[in-house]
């Protein structure tokens, strides 16, 4: 018996290092995803260093053709500004938002979920219903009210996202915990004079986190998404600062001349969304694997 | 070819290997056997030893990372593992089916029953339209649906579970196979319901002429189905031979370890003692170069244990693997620990009193929004009990008759409709548990049924009984808490270094213990086991109930043992409860519940049991029919639906009065006492 226990504590206690490697050689989508997710985190933490001039400098080197140039390596847009300069620094707010509003929102999310799933009752009837309103606006049409209403700002734009995004997430984590709370082992604490909150932060929401760091991948490319619209209908980041979204506007009354002024910015979004749901989708191929 | 010669199924030197994470995993080794027409062969042993990995190979199921390694399976003289998927096709039909444990997940959830079965004759034989409905109709009339029209039109969740798993067995047989393979087909069912199921199996085999591979753990139904049996043990099989012979005098130690673990039916707790197989079933990388029960075997002798070892002729049509089956009778058995002495019981004292306990359940309709015509369910119908200091109460019945609903209104899991529960003087009827104060909490504990459920997979052991020990045990400092977590492994028998293992690793077995520690933390008063070894092997079980008896021992506990196996409650019950749809109908010492007279239902259920003497020509009648569910406007005895003796305008309409037959032996029946267990069971 002995022998047979050292072999399943040695299994079981292999250095989260090794497990990860192991993880990584089994999942090439997830190895392509983190790559593209870790070089735009680099190209936002390098932006002063990498980037070839400052953001917001017009430039009379690209007056006669915006177009791409040695210069100018992604052109320039209508203001004669660097876009390979905006793009690198416009990294920054984006990877700054997003994973901020989305923590914010399931911190909201998970608060509710849990409490409508595990305490049912008038509870769960209140935090539903909250949720199926919130959920039948268009969001599209919640993002606009609230900044059109409160103003262009990153806080504001925090704000529209966890409204957003937090009754979705309160619906998943209340069907966990749903199905978790049905299990023995929260019995087991219920009679052991647990509190309900331990009961829901230790027992249940560990068990809950595959399925919701799934989400958070799908989500952040979701909201990188919504970051992009908001920019893009003018909602996003007050100017001059660089906005991707903000950038493909500013291009479009130019576009049928100068296309890549649009172009560049829209890759910039593509890949990033992208690496969060080749993440999402490798995690999800692991845990099925397993 | 000469069909005669060819046995129907063959199976050569069979070698399965699976890839793991990190390694292959050998799970069949060096397996051969051989099937003719009309045969019945069991594969026993305990879960892990490869007894699925053969039928599923047999399918050709083995899954992506499952290959055949080495050597052939024949049937019919074909080799399966050259033919194509065209020929495996053909070969479903009239050649080989299989019958799974759950039958709710072998039915398509979204189709009714009638078109599944006509499906299976649709892409078997293309038959014509106009003649498959009566064929399945036949069919289902044959493995005894009672309303074989009605059922055509009904989906698989409105039918019970025995009534799943006979729709699956009509499935098989409409493809009218040679070799039919059940796969532990009664495992998920009540013993009235495997009682019939048995039957069934039986007379469709006589009808059909069908062999069949029967797997199973549990050894009464293969004395009760097979002529021939081989045991595996790690992949291999260890000893093979007549039913009869094997489970009568086995030969390998293996087979002994699983015949001495079965908990009898006929004697009590005083007149032998259950015997566990200590260890596990090891994993196997590579071809064992030794004995692979050697670990385990009491009767092992380093350098004759440690070649390699063929299976081999021992007595008359029995073939064992084992170097030393000739010495083993010269061996002393294992030494078995004394047993502590049973403690004389203060009968003053009250632990737990129910009384005039009742449970309704509102099912409301989704479409009836207010809820205010909901109809109810009763699950306890007037219950009451009582229990003293360090003794046992097991309660017995088919699942649904309120067993475990008892088992959480006690916990306060649950509240009742009506009636009291007391424990230990103080009133906590309708008290949640959140409700109870602090004392009341650490005086009832419970165990549940589910090793895999019962503790949170992420933690681990070590944290579970921390946490137990702090807060039933009210020890506050880390040293303290520390010294009485290994005081309670050591308890439980388990060594101290599980405690930094997360219990997702843990096995089936070591779950449980670990359970049964954390609900002794606090030195309850009361512990409730819901029925804590039934999803456990024979030989994990047995340990387990030694266990807790011997914990029940040192701590003085009272228990409420519940249970559906009738022969594990006569071995560890002082006294035993028999409920029947939230009702009691029997009531006494375990001694007397056993032997008659009994109540109809009581006996039923004792019949029903396959035992492991008796021999397969046993003359049995199951009962018939299944438990329904308990309406209030229901009056009479709520067995008399389904019980023999019924009295037409009678038991159907008064309720049963009290037939006291002894000292706290109570009977509720409208029969006289002398009438009742006259019946085959003595």
């Amino acid at each position: 018996m002995s022998a047979t226990m050292d072999n399943e504590i040695r299994a079981g206690s292999g250095s989260p290092a090794s497990r990860w490697g192991r993880a990584l050689a089994r999942s090439p989508i997830l190895c392509v995803g983190l790559a593209i997710l870790f070089f735009w985190i680099a190209v936002a933490v390098l932006a002063p260093w990498i980037a070839p001039y400052a953001p917001n400098a017009q430039h009379m080197t690209a007056v006669s053709d915006l177009g791409p140039s040695a210069h100018h390596w992604f052109g320039a847009d209508s203001l004669h500004r660097d876009i390979l300069s905006r793009i690198i620094w416009g990294a920054r707010p984006v990877l700054l938002i997003a994973p901020v509003s989305l923590i914010c929102a399931y911190v909201v999310g998970i608060s509710a979920g849990l409490a409508a799933g595990y305490k049912g009752g008038w509870v769960d009837e209140v935090v539903s219903r909250v949720i199926d309103v919130l959920l039948s606006f268009p969001k599209i049409v919640l993002y606009v009210v609230l900044i059109a209403s409160l103003g262009p700002s990153a806080l504001n734009i925090v704000l529209a996202i966890v409204l957003s995004s937090s009754p979705g997430i309160a619906r998943l984590v209340r069907g966990l915990a749903l199905d978790i709370k049905t299990r023995d082992f929260v019995a087991a604490a219920r009679t052991r004079g647990e509190t309900s909150l331990y009961i829901v932060f230790v027992e249940i929401l560990p068990l809950a986190r595959g399925p919701l760091i799934v989400d958070f991948c799908v989500r952040m490319g979701y909201t990188i998404i919504a970051i992009g619209v908001l920019g893009f209908l003018g909602l996003g980041l007050p100017p001059p600062d660089p906005d991707w979204g903000g950038m493909v506007r500013d291009a479009t009354p130019i576009l049928n001349v100068y296309p890549h002024a649009a172009l560049f910015p829209s890759l910039a979004i593509v890949t990033l969304v992208s690496a969060f749901n080749l993440i999402a989708d490798g995690l999800q191929e692991l845990d099925h694997g397993r | 070819m000469a069909a005669e010669a060819t046995p129907l199924l063959r199976i050569e030197d069979l070698e399965i290997r699976y890839r793991g994470a990190d390694r292959e995993v050998l799970a069949v080794n060096d397996v051969s056997l051989e099937l003719g027409a009309g045969e019945c062969m069991a594969l026993i042993g305990e879960s892990g030893c490869g007894k699925s990995t053969v039928a599923m190979s047999v399918m050709r199921y083995l899954g992506e990372n499952g290959r055949i390694a080495q050597g052939r399976i024949l049937f019919r003289g074909q080799d399966l593992g050259t033919m194509t998927e065209a020929d495996l096709r053909a070969l479903r039909r009239g050649g080989i089916a299989m019958v799974y444990q759950d039958a709710s997940s072998a039915l398509n959830p979204t189709m009714k029953i009638g078109r599944q079965l006509a499906e299976v004759l649709e892409t078997h034989e293309h038959a014509e339209a106009g003649s498959i409905a009566p064929r399945v109709l036949e069919m289902l009339r044959k493995v005894g649906i009672p309303d074989p029209e009605g059922t055509m039109g009904r989906y698989p969740h409105q039918l019970s579970g025995g009534q799943q798993q006979r729709i699956v067995i009509a499935m098989a047989f409409l493809a009218e196979p040679a070799l039919l393979i059940l796969d532990e087909p009664t495992t998920a069912l009540d013993v009235t319901v495997e009682a019939q199921i048995i039957e069934l199996l039986a007379r469709m085999r006589e009808e059909h002429g069908t062999a069949m591979l029967f797997i199973s753990h549990n050894l009464g139904l293969v004395r009760r189905v097979c002529e021939r049996v081989s045991v595996m043990y790690a992949g291999q099989i260890v000893e093979r031979g007549a039913t009869a012979t094997i489970l009568g005098a086995p030969q390998h130690p293996y087979t002994q370890g699983l015949v001495s673990c079965i908990p009898r039916l006929d004697r009590g707790r005083a007149d032998y003692r259950l015997n566990s197989i200590p260890g596990q079933v090891p994993r196997l990388s590579s071809a064992p170069r030794r004995c692979t029960f050697m670990d385990r075997c009491h009767h092992a002798v380093p350098g004759e244990c440690d070649t390699r070892i063929d299976i081999g002729p021992a007595r008359s049509s029995v073939d064992v693997r084992c170097a030393r089956w000739k010495d083993l009778g010269k061996d002393a058995g294992p030494e078995a620990p004394a047993r502590e002495p049973e403690m004389p019981r203060h009968r003053r004292d009250c632990v737990l009193s129910v009384e005039n306990m009742c449970k309704t359940y509102e099912l409301r309709s989704p479409f009836d929004l207010f809820g205010k015509r909901s109809r109810q369910v009763r699950a306890g119908e007037s219950i009451s009990i009582a229990l003293s200091p360090g003794e046992t109460l097991g309660i017995v019945g088919e699942s649904g008759c309120g067993k475990s609903t008892l088992a959480r209104v006690i916990m306060g899991l649950e509240a009742p409709s009506s009636g009291r529960v007391v424990v230990l003087g103080d009133d906590v009827t309708g008290k949640q548990v959140e409700q109870r104060s602090r004392e009341q909490v650490r005086n009832v504990q419970m165990v549940f049924q589910n090793p895999d459920s019962t503790l949170n997979p992420l933690h681990t052991v070590g944290f579970i009984l921390d946490r137990a020990v702090k807060l039933l045990g009210g020890v506050r400092d880390r040293d303290g808490r520390r010294r009485e977590v290994e005081r309670l492994l050591d308890l439980v028998r388990l060594p101290a270094e599980v405690m930094r293992m997360r219990a997702g690793r843990l096995s089936g077995g070591q779950k449980q213990r670990v359970a049964v520690a954390r609900a002794f933390a606090g030195r309850p008063a009361l512990v409730v086991a819901d029925e804590p070894t039934s999803a456990l092997d024979t030989s994990v079980k047995t340990a387990i109930l030694e266990l807790l008896l011997s914990v029940q021992k040192q701590t003085g506990t009272a228990l409420v043992f519940i249970s559906h196996d009738l022969a594990v409650v006569r071995y560890i019950a002082d006294r035993v409860c028999v409920m029947y749809l939230g009702h009691v109908l029997e009531t006494g010492g375990v001694e007397e519940v056993f032997e008659p007279p009994f109540h109809p239902y009581t006996q039923a259920l004792l019949d029903a049991v396959p035992s492991v003497d008796q021999d397969i020509a046993a003359p049995h009648r199951p009962l018939e029919g299944e438990a329904t569910s308990w309406t209030p406007q229901s009056r009479g005895c709520p067995f008399s639906a389904r019980c023999e003796s019924s009295i037409e305008g009678l038991c159907d309409i008064q309720s049963p009065p009290n037939l006291e037959t002894g000292e706290n032996h109570l009977i509720r029946c409208h029969l006289p006492v002398s009438a009742l267990g006259q019946g085959a069971f003595a």
